[in-house]
Order: structure tokens, then C-alpha cells, then sequence
């Protein structure tokens, strides 16, 4: 688990889930929104 | 012209009395019908269609039923007989309505379609399969000259039809596959007894005759030929949709900051190739909408047209036309924005929440009287001390700020520390400016502010309100700026009072010195940073400060003591902080802090806040 104290690193699993996320997507997605979905994916 | 004579013969029925009452009744009533048309009903009571004639309703009944076909009969809910007929000597109703047409039938049928044209066949170019599914090491090199008319008669089809057809199977295989046969299918022993005729031989032939006898005799029974060609089997490729290589755990970010996870994504995920980022939208490269070289050219002609930088809502609608209520409108906005900041001849000049987009040749916002750079250099003081980094950018909401001589008189806001709170940081790293909008809702206008951020020499500061500052305020004047749920929004009021009548500070530009103008006023001011000719007498007539003098603060120090200070009696120019500072930004703008530092460090000038300042100007 990343911690705040840790450097915070995407592997290859989270930008895949990234790229189908934006693939899925009908507009363009803000940050905020992929952030959260990051967080709600591992929550 | 035609006219009708009134008189139909029609053959009636029945006896020659009632053949007479029904040709004279139909007279009547052709006759009371001349004016309608051939299918509309002539209707007339049974009753007084028999008084008119002087005949018994019993008669004229006995020679309506009689001719069924010209009358007919209609009791009404009043017990009342009416007798119906046309001119045309028909019953009514009787038309057959495919026969009818209005004219608005015919304005409002479209034509059928017209049946399409015939389509010409299209020669379709066929491959044998047998080469379609050619792999590798299946042709032998020096073989294909041979096999080439083989797969030329293939016919696969026939293979397939006896395929499904199990039963017929046998007899059709025993149609098309020969029998076993026997033939002298090699040429060598006809070759032999040829050689081996009597006829003179050279050596060289007896030779091979002997190689010939010699070679061992090939099979007499060869097995049935199959014209066709072999049809290669290969191996069925399965491709799986994922990848079979693990991608390992997804990282657990449920403990991490929303602003580090941000950071990350904007550090590591930006520059990925299938990624199109900007302004903090994130979208896969193919689905940005692309931009043809027509609609850059398109795009820069119209900011040029305009004179202004644009936003790229207005882009999108007003050159692309594409409207809010299209569902690619998003992403047509979003791709204007990735694909124009890719382009070397476009400068964003915009803020996350209002995109603006200039090009390089658009004339500057603001004013005309001093370059850009030069204003940045009076500014420059602001960069003291200031760590950009540590700026919490849009952690205020309001901002007051009291409008001094120079920057009303070149319509300018400071970007000073209160400021860099209440206005966004650069969206780009590269950013140097931004346009604002700044609503007067007193005046109801806008202006397009434009901010040049700081750098390492030059100060930051706002330019383009000049318009707004000769209509409304004075120098010495009190603003609010006010945030808005736009990070490029912001709403600029000031206090309006009753009109006021002074004698004010002012720059004549046609010589440039200064002097006192009346001005009548309705905006709330700062009186200690009002300038009129009571207060300071000693600018009317002063010219302006060059360039070089105004760099050294020292001298504008003393040049502003010579202007507002009063003689102390011992040689020396006396004034007050306050007189100070507001007339010394008539000339360059000087903060308070640096001012007071300055007269702390000027050898000349002692004093404090209480008791004023004193410069000895060595008389």
C-alpha cells in the first residue's frame, strides 16, 4: 500500500486501468475524475 | 367560354306516366343545381318537389323508385323526405374516390421514388484459395512453375457441395475418381526401342541409351492423378485478447492525498503516447478530435479578424461551427485546446476555467504610452522576497486595492502578494501571460485584462484597463476585485458616491508635463492617495521623469521631496510618509516597504512616521 510517505508510483496495472477508463469514456475525463477512480478502485 | 343548354336527356324507367314525373323531376332539379358542380348533391324536399310539379308525393315516389339509379330517397330525423340527385343525373356518393383528386392532395403527395438505376455488376477479382492461404515454407521454391496451372482448375467449390451431400458421396466419387489404371506411363523404354533402332548413333547417344537400360524400371501401375492441387492444413493460431504477461497488483492508493495522486498523474501519465493531456482533461489520443490545416488557417484568421485573443468555446462555435448541444462538443473543445498548443504560430493565453487563444501577431492589450517591458521593470520590486512556490494561488476571494497616479494613468492592476491569492497560477509551465475578464457591473462592461506574470527581473502586473479607469475612477480611487466560480472571471467594483469637483493630477500629453485639470468625479477615493492641487502644488508644471532617472529610486526620492515637501526653515525639504508615497508613485510604482527601506538608507533624509521626513538637499 503507498503511503503519504512513500513516493507514489503508477505500475503498469493502474495506467492500464487508466487507458480503459479514458477509452470507455464519452468525454474528456478531469482529473479529479481519475483520481477518484483510482481511489474507489482499491477503496 | 361554355355554357350548358339545361336540358339532359336521360333514359328514366318505367311507365310512360312515370318516366314523364321523373324526367320532369330531374329537370327541376337539374335546373336548381345549374350552378353546382357535376358531383355535388342537388337536394330538394320529396314534398315540395311534387307541388312544384302538381303531382301526387305518391307518384313522384313511384318514379323515384322506379329510377333507383338517378334518385335517391333520405329521410331526415324529422321524419322529412328529401330526394337526392346530380347533374349528372347519378346518386350522390356514387363517385369512385380513386377517380378524385384536390389540389392539395396534390401539393402535399410527394411523388413516389423513382425506382434506383440498375447498378452494374462489378467485376470482383476471385483468389484461389489455395494462394490466399499461402505461409512460409508451403510453395517449394521451383515449384511453382509447375503447380501454377493446377491451381488454376481448382475448383473448391464442387469439393464443398459433395462435402454436405454424404450419400451422393459414393457415386459421385465414383464418377470423378478414375479407376486404377495401368499404362505404360514411362517414355523411357519408348525412348529405348527408338535408340535402338538400326540408325547410325553417335557415341554420345550410345551412352545414354546405356544410362537408360541401365536405370531401374519405373512402377507399371501408378495410382489415380488427382488434378487438384493439395490444399496445405495448418495450425489454427488462437490469439488471445489479453496479454498472457501478468500486469502485478494495482497499487492501493486509498491512503494517498487527492494532490499527490494529482501530481503523479500530471508527472508520469501526462507523456504516455496514447494520452492526450491538457488544461487537466484527460482524453486517448484518438479520441481528441483532430484539427485539419483548414481549421488552424481558419482559426488564426479569425482571432486576427477579431483583434482579440478568443476563447475556445467561440472558437469551437463561431469557426467550427459546432454548437453546445452536440454531443462531440466536449470533445471537439478539447481537442481545439491539445492540438492549437501544439502549434508553434498559437499562445495560450487562458486559465482552466477560460481558454484563451492568441496568435503571435495580435496587437498587445493596454496601453501604448510605456512598452511592456518597461512596465515589468518598475514592477520589478515586487519579486523581492516573493518564493513563487509557496503562492497559495485562489485562497482569497476579494481583493481591495486603492488605484494609484501611475497606474491610472496607464491603466494597470500590481500582481503584488494579495493578488497572486486571489488569481490563478500559470496553467502551463511556459505560460507568460493571461487573459482575464473584468466585469464593472456598475457600468455594466467588460474589459479583457491581460496579466503578464513575474520573472526573475520583471514584476508582474495587469494591463487593459485604461478605458475603464478614465470613465469611472480617479487616481486615489477604492476598487474591490472579486473572484468568481471562474478561475478567469472576475467582477471589479468601486464606490459610487455624489459627483465631486476637484482640481486633479494629470499628465498633458502634448507636452508632457504635469498639471491641474477639474475633474468631476462619483467614486469613492483614499485621500491620502488623492492628488489634487491643494495638496500638491509643486507638480504643476514638472516635467516627467526620464527613464534613467526613474530606474534609481534614490533619485525619484528626491525628486518627490522637491515636489511635496515644504521648507523646514534649515535648508531642508520637509514632508510626511504619506505625501510621500503617494506622490511618489506618480512617477514609478514604490511600495510602502520599499520606500520606507529607502529612507531609511538615504544618507540625506532623516525623519520618522511621527514627525516626518526631513532631506537635506545641501543648500
Amino acid at each position: 500500500m503507498a503511503s503519504q510517505n512513500e513516493t507514489v508510483q503508477l505500475n503498469e496495472a493502474d495506467i492500464a486501468f487508466l487507458l480503459n477508463l479514458l477509452r470507455d469514456a464519452a468525454e474528456p475525463k478531469t482529473t479529479a475524475e481519475l483520481v477518484a477512480a483510482l481511489k474507489s478502485r482499491t477503496a | 367560354m361554355m355554357t350548358d343548354s339545361g336540358e339532359m336527356v336521360l333514359a328514366f324507367n318505367g311507365t310512360k306516366k312515370v318516366k314523364e314525373n321523373a324526367a320532369a323531376a330531374f329537370n327541376v332539379l337539374r335546373a336548381r343545381g345549374a350552378f353546382m358542380s357535376d358531383t355535388a348533391t342537388i337536394k330538394v324536399p320529396v314534398a315540395d318537389l311534387a307541388a312544384f310539379l302538381s303531382i301526387t308525393e305518391k307518384a313522384l315516389n313511384d318514379a323515384l323508385a322506379e329510377n333507383s339509379d338517378v334518385f335517391a330517397v333520405q329521410t331526415n330525423d324529422d321524419g322529412v323526405a328529401y330526394v337526392l340527385t346530380t347533374r349528372v343525373g347519378r346518386v350522390p356518393g356514387g363517385v369512385d374516390p380513386q377517380d378524385t383528386h384536390s389540389l392539395m392532395q396534390r401539393l402535399m403527395t410527394p411523388e413516389p421514388k423513382p425506382a434506383p438505376r440498375p447498378r452494374p455488376v462489378r467485376e470482383v477479382v476471385r483468389t484461389n484459395e489455395g494462394w490466399a492461404t499461402y505461409i512460409g515454407d508451403t510453395i517449394i521454391p521451383g515449384s511453382l512453375e509447375d503447380e501454377e496451372d493446377d491451381f488454376a482448375f481448382a475448383e473448391p467449390a464442387d469439393e464443398e457441395i459433395v462435402a454436405v451431400q454424404p450419400e451422393a458421396e459414393a457415386a459421385v466419387a465414383d464418377m470423378v475418381a478414375p479407376e486404377p489404371v495401368v499404362e505404360e506411363t514411362s517414355p523411357e523404354p519408348e525412348v529405348a526401342e527408338l535408340i535402338a533402332t538400326p540408325a547410325p548413333v553417335e557415341d554420345e547417344e550410345e551412352d545414354l541409351v546405356q544410362l537408360i537400360d541401365a536405370a531401374p524400371a519405373e512402377p507399371a501401375v501408378v495410382p489415380p492423378v488427382d488434378v487438384r492441387p493439395e490444399i496445405p492444413v495448418f495450425e489454427e493460431i488462437t490469439r488471445t485478447s489479453r496479454p498472457t504477461r501478468s500486469l502485478g497488483e494495482p497499487t492501493d492508493f486509498t491512503d494517498v492525498p487527492e494532490d499527490a495522486i494529482a501530481a503523479m498523474l500530471e508527472q508520469q501519465f501526462s507523456h504516455h503516447s496514447h494520452i492526450a493531456y491538457f488544461g487537466g482533461r484527460w482524453m486517448t489520443t484518438d479520441r481528441a478530435h483532430r484539427l485539419s490545416r483548414g481549421n488552424i488557417r481558419d482559426i488564426r484568421q479569425y482571432i486576427q479578424e477579431q483583434e482579440q485573443p478568443l476563447t475556445d468555446e467561440t472558437l469551437v462555435e463561431d469557426v467550427l461551427r459546432v454548437r453546445k448541444s452536440n454531443p462531440e462538443y466536449a470533445n471537439v473543445v478539447f481537442g481545439l485546446n491539445y492540438w492549437l498548443h501544439r502549434e508553434r504560430d498559437f499562445e495560450f493565453v487562458g486559465t482552466r476555467g477560460q481558454r484563451f487563444w492568441s496568435v503571435s501577431d495580435l496587437p498587445p492589450l493596454g496601453t501604448t504610452l510605456r512598452k511592456p517591458n518597461d512596465i515589468g521593470s518598475d514592477y520589478r520590486f515586487l519579486t523581492d522576497g516573493v518564493n513563487a512556490n509557496e503562492v497559495e494561488h485562489r485562497s482569497v476571494t476579494e481583493v481591495d486595492h486603492v488605484v494609484t497616479f501611475y497606474e491610472w494613468n496607464l491603466g494597470l492592476l500590481p500582481y503584488d502578494a494579495e493578488m497572486q491569492k486571489l488569481f490563478p497560477a500559470p496553467m502551463l509551465p511556459d505560460q507568460r501571460s493571461a487573459v482575464f475578464t473584468f466585469e464593472i457591473p456598475q457600468s455594466y462592461t467588460t474589459y479583457l485584462v491581460e496579466l503578464r506574470y513575474p520573472t526573475p527581473t520583471r514584476g508582474g502586473f495587469f494591463l487593459g484597463l485604461d478605458d475603464f479607469y478614465f470613465d469611472s475612477l480617479v487616481p486615489g480611487a477604492m476598487i474591490s476585485i472579486n473572484a468568481t466560480e471562474s478561475d478567469g472571471h472576475y467582477k471589479v467594483e468601486y464606490i459610487a458616491t455624489n459627483e465631486q469637483s476637484d482640481r486633479l493630477l494629470e499628465m498633458d500629453e502634448k507636452r508632457p508635463r504635469y498639471h491641474f485639470r477639474p475633474t468631476t468625479y462619483a467614486c469613492g477615493v483614499d485621500d491620502a492617495w488623492l492628488l489634487n492641487e491643494d495638496r500638491f502644488p509643486g507638480f504643476a508644471g514638472q516635467k516627467q521623469l526620464s527613464d534613467r532617472e526613474r530606474r534609481k529610486i534614490a533619485t525619484v526620492v528626491e525628486v518627490t521631496f522637491e515636489r511635496v515637501g515644504i521648507d523646514d526653515g534649515n535648508g531642508g525639504l520637509l514632508a510626511s510618509f504619506e505625501d510621500l508615497l503617494a506622490a511618489i508613485n506618480v512617477e514609478r510604482p514604490v511600495s510602502e516597504e520599499l520606500l520606507r527601506s529607502e529612507l531609511e538608507m538615504h544618507s540625506d533624509i532623516t525623519g520618522d512616521d511621527a514627525n516626518g521626513y526631513t532631506y537635506a538637499t545641501g543648500k
